[in-house]
């Protein structure tokens, strides 16, 4: 490989560095710095000479993943690179513009993240990504489009007639157009009593003056999004590149019998992120693991499940609370019904108001987001009702407590010290009112069962609860509370999703651990496969 | 039963599997659609602030007009938020110049925050009762964790070099050892716990999307 | 005073005492504010609000903590007025960064009939999800705000999935894999057994070898379909070490920073109730 690239290299080196005398003279190399004695300019150009890449190596081509928005231009690294030099890659509209002059410069300055192998998403982890620099173009960013100007009567007509005004909202903003207070014409001041008497408008010339605010926002909002159409016009279209090395103010381009290099290429709108493809595929795989697992589940009903401690004490802890007449608190902590920890908790709510209504005893339900109160009540009057006592639900009992995490903390604070629950509940997201929440709680004796997976807050409800559903364990809930063959079929297909990451985990260091002993085995498929990217 | 159960899972599948599709989408359309969505989720949260403020003066409200205990106390709700949107309102409508005093702005700077950042601030004293009540469960867990706790709190304080460099000779001893508890085992239970939530919460997702668990719609009747 | 307490004398004695001792606190709380503060002396209106302010920030501070020593009066006014401005407060910022923006102002000060109409385009199927949302008030059309339940938690849960594969799976299994790789090949060149060898390369080498141990044993912890005997019950045992040792760390990290919660509200009352400057 390495030989074979001396072989490309020097005949190619010799055949710029032609190129390079052949255009200096043209003057299109911007040989404008300081003076220099002529030994000293050949020289320079003979460093600049074995300072340009490789021809074949130029290449350009849409940026993958992306909506079509960028160009990748990529080219070789030099296999001498000299200190100082940087890369520029020119950008032209057509091949012609080059000649014309008519062209926008990106320059690259040599370092480890112009190197190919500083973007994995694109180029992978072998180590060939080492010897590549890349250049991502975004064309809008180069060829911006136009600006639009102030809002001018004549702006006004064209909207119009473009038909976001109509002819009488037009007439309406050209007369309150005239209501602005006008700049000065002098540049002193106008602070006469008379100048300030012009500017009093009517209230009802106020209105229409606010009115004429809002008009121009929301205009100057239509403008934003016609210069977002402009951008992906621009970007669309094809380009054509050129590359060079700079050194001192020298520019040499890259060039093919002394004619410089032309590549072209155009961003294309993708449909799909490959860089998520193993993000696509774990989802698919997993998932499809558990429905398949809910379908065994269903023909083969009572699958074995170990038992969860802080599940079993559930109905123990209903149970102690009607002994001592005391009522079961149950809260959320602060996430809103979309949080995933918070779906969980409420099948745990479900089956706790269920046993409390069956035991006769009451469960106080204290929320903080709004709609997280709306579902819990939802809950809780079903399960009340299929314990055949949908007279004991009281709303009341199933409501926000308070709004924001610290007054919260507050009010359920009070509450428990207050009422003296005989069993506490804390299940979903929790942050730091896990403590203030649980140790309030410990000191009113109640059992205290909590479950959340936001790991950062377990260690104290370790400490403070009688049980804690740890992470997962609050998940496994609904499947281990109601037994139904489904739920515990998802369950079995999660064990097996785990097995998998055992394995995978185990597998994966010895193979990383293997190849850093073999030299040239970079793993570049299993870092792939393992990479969790957003492109 | 179809407008009860049926549809409200359809709607379920159907807008779980776009979300999950788009997601793997470059084209501008699918961003378009993310960020049209998340409008909407914050309109349709935005109703939900009147379900709050509906639940929770009406549990005030009964408890003044049936007498219960404490009654008294909820009046101090109704004075803190009918003051707060009153002033806000009032900002709004007419106006506060810069030379006036928000009482809005007045409320939150002097109550909210206040009382939030103390109401914070309590942890101090709850972390020391929680470690006390460690302290006295005497098992091999209970151990571990209060050992590993002390540790790592004596390697954050600048007295334990002193001490390592006093017992061990070594200034950094216990901050080493205090980091190496945060770098690998911690670490490896975070992973662990990560990983199980991960596979846990995708699970629970799927069945989401299958409608196989749908607590959360209440009853079919 | 409490029910609870009326048949036990002693306790109607120790009622009466704290409430005696509340009173006197809260006296003197009024006597030192009027001292440094100085309310009713101030240059305007402005500062005279800004005095009172800080009178009631420290109160509300000092009720707050009492609540450490038991429930009482003060502490529910605090709570209960803390609820309610709180609320007030949340439903004003919905108003004004969601409600106002999004719904009310796009649709009833559309300037133009165009604008009018983009905003019915967009806006008018959240806002009768919303007003779905709100039959949850009837006991009988309760059942109409589940559609606001079901796009809601449809659209968290299709999106979780990716997501969460990505920083829940895909970002701790490659982080996890990769280390050992890493400390053989980073490892300094140091003599066998001695300090540097030790601290340089056995020390990460044990290490990441610990996490691999950590990790797996604390995965099999929650294994459920796994009855937990025999060998099983040695590894999960391992692994219930491992939870409660990092309990134990990420415990002991937050003490600090929970201290420092604390000087902060000291530092209030000092500097800017009692104005004592602390340095």
């Amino acid at each position: 490989m390495r030989k074979s690239a001396a072989v490309i290299v020097k005949p190619l080196t010799t055949l710029a560095v032609i190129a390079l005398a052949a255009m200096l003279p043209a003057g299109r190399v911007a040989a404008q710095t300081r003076p220099a004695t002529t030994t000293q300019a050949t020289t320079q150009r003979a460093i600049l000479a074995e300072a340009i890449p490789v021809a074949e190596s130029l290449r350009a081509f849409d940026l993958p993943n992306d909506g079509g928005k960028g160009i990748i231009v990529q080219w070789a690294k030099p296999a001498d690179e000299p200190n100082g030099v940087t890369y520029i890659v020119q950008i032209a509209r057509t091949k012609a513009d080059f000649q014309a002059g008519k062209f926008e410069t990106q320059e690259v300055s040599p370092s480890p993240k112009a190197l190919a192998s500083a973007k994995p998403a694109y180029f992978g982890y072998s180590d060939d990504a080492n010897k590549l620099y890349y250049a991502e173009i975004v064309p809008a960013a180069v060829f911006g489009p136009a600006k639009p100007g102030p809002l001018t009567p004549e702006r006004l007509k064209k909207f119009a007639d473009k038909g976001v005004l109509t002819p009488s909202e037009l007439d309406r903003a050209l007369a309150a157009m005239k209501l602005l207070p006008q700049p000065a014409p002098t540049t002193k001041p106008t602070t006469s009593p008379a100048a300030k008497e012009q500017h009093k408008l009517t209230p009802a010339q106020q209105a229409e003056l606010e009115w004429y605010q809002v008009l121009a926002a929301y205009l100057t909002k239509l403008d934003g999004e016609h210069v977002d159409a402009e951008i992906d016009t621009i970007n669309s279209a094809p380009y054509s590149f050129r590359l060079g090395v700079k050194l001192d103010g020298q520019v040499a381009l890259v060039s093919h019998d002394g004619e410089p290099i032309v590549v072209e290429a155009q961003a294309v709108v993708n449909l799909f992120k490959w860089g998520k493809l193993n993000n696509l595929i774990l989802s698919l795989a997993f998932s499809a693991v558990v429905v398949a697992f809910i379908q065994v589940a269903k023909r083969k009903p009572g699958l074995f499940i170990r038992k969860i401690a802080g599940l079993e004490a559930i109905d123990e802890a209903i149970g102690r609370a009607t002994e001592m007449d005391r009522p079961v608190f149950f809260t959320h902590g602060s996430g809103s019904v979309t949080a995933l920890p918070v779906i969980a908790s409420l099948n745990i709510l479900s089956r706790i108001a269920y046993r409390a209504a069956e035991h006769d005893s009451r469960v106080r339900v204290m929320n903080q987001d709004p709609i997280t109160t709306a579902v819990s009540q939802e809950i809780v009057q079903q399960a009340y009702t299929e314990a055949g006592r949908p007279d004991a639900y009281n709303p009341d009992e199933v409501s926000l407590v308070a709004s924001d995490q610290f007054s919260y903390v507050a009010a359920v604070s009070g509450r428990m010290v207050r009422e003296e629950p005989g069993a506490i509940f804390l299940m979903g997201t929790f942050g730091a009112d896990s403590l203030l929440l649980s140790e309030t709680g410990a000191s009113t004796g109640a059992i205290q069962i909590a479950g959340t997976d936001s790991y950062t807050q377990l260690p104290f409800f370790v400490t403070t609860c009688d049980y804690t559903l740890m992470g997962e364990e609050l998940y496994a809930a609904s499947a281990y509370l109601s037994r139904e063959p489904r739920l515990l079929g998802s369950l079995r297909g999660q064990d097996v999703g785990k097995a998998f990451i055992m394995i995978v985990l185990v597998l994966g260091i010895i193979l990383f651990t293997a190849a850093a002993a073999v030299k040239g085995w970079d793993l570049d498929w299993l870092r792939r496969l393992l990479e969790a990217s957003n492109a | 039963m179809f407008l009860k159960r049926t549809l409200p899972l359809l709607i379920v599948f159907t807008i779980g599997s776009l979300a999950f599709v788009h997601d793997f989408i470059p084209h501008p359309l699918s961003g378009e659609f993310r960020s049209e969505m998340a409008s909407w989720m914050m309109i349709i949260g935005g109703f939900g602030m009147f379900l709050g403020v509906y639940s929770l003066m009406h549990m005030h409200i009964t408890r003044i007009r049936q007498k219960m205990a404490g009654w008294g106390y909820s009046v101090f709700v109704f004075i803190g938020a009918v003051g707060m949107i009153a002033t806000g309102v009032y900002g709004d409508i007419v106006g506060v110049s810069k030379d006036d005093i928000d009482l809005f702005d007045w409320g939150y700077k002097y109550i909210q925050v206040p009382c939030g950042a103390t109401i914070f601030s309590i942890l101090a004293f709850f972390v020391a009762s929680a470690a006390f009540r460690t302290f006295r469960a005497k098992n091999m867990a209970a151990g571990l964790l209060l050992g590993a706790a002390v540790i790592v709190m004596f390697g954050r304080v600048p007295i334990c070099e002193a001490v390592g460099g006093w017992v061990f000779n070594d200034r950094q001893a216990i901050v080493n050892v205090a980091n190496a508890i945060m770098n690998y085992p911690n670490l490896a239970v975070k992973r662990g716990l990560l990983l199980g939530i991960g596979l846990a919460a995708i699970a629970q997702s799927v069945r989401v999307l299958f409608g196989v668990e749908r607590t959360y719609l209440g009853g079919a009747d | 005073m409490p029910d609870d307490l009326q048949d036990n004398p002693k306790s109607i004695i120790r009622h009466y005492v704290e409430m005696g001792v509340l009173a006197l606190l809260l006296v003197v709380f009024l006597a030192v504010s009027l001292w440094r503060q100085d309310p009713l002396h101030q240059k305007d209106a402005a500062a005279t609000m800004k005095a009172i302010g800080l009178i009631l920030a420290a109160g509300l501070t000092l009720t707050m903590y009492s609540f450490l020593y038991r429930d009482n009066p003060l502490f529910k006014i605090a709570e209960n007025l803390y609820v309610g401005v709180a609320l007030g407060y949340m439903a004003m910022f919905v108003w004004r960064q969601a409600l106002r923006p999004m719904v009310y102002e796009p649709i009833f000060h559309a300037p133009t009939w165009s604008a009018l109409q983009t905003a019915l385009l967009h806006k008018t199927v959240p806002i009768i999800v919303g007003f779905m949302l709100l039959t949850r008030l009837s006991r009988k059309h309760g059942w109409i705000s589940r559609y606001a339940y079901a796009l809601m938690i449809g659209w968290a849960a299709g999106l979780a999935i990716p997501n969460i594969t990505n920083t829940y799976i895909l970002k701790q299994l490659y982080a996890a894999v990769t280390p050992l790789q890493q400390a053989i090949t980073s490892a300094p060149n140091t003599p066998a057994f001695s300090y540097d060898w030790f601290v340089g390369t056995a020390g990460p080498v044990v290490g990441t070898l610990v996490i691999l141990i950590g990790t797996v044993s604390v995965l099999f912890y929650f294994f459920f379909s796994v009855e937990h005997k025999k060998v099983g019950r040695a590894v999960s045992t391992v692994g219930i070490w491992f939870l409660m040792v990092s309990f134990g760390a990420s415990f002991g990290y937050t003490v600090m920073g929970r201290l420092s919660l604390l000087i902060g509200r000291v530092q209030f009352l000092l500097d800017e109730w009692l104005k004592i400057p602390s340095t």
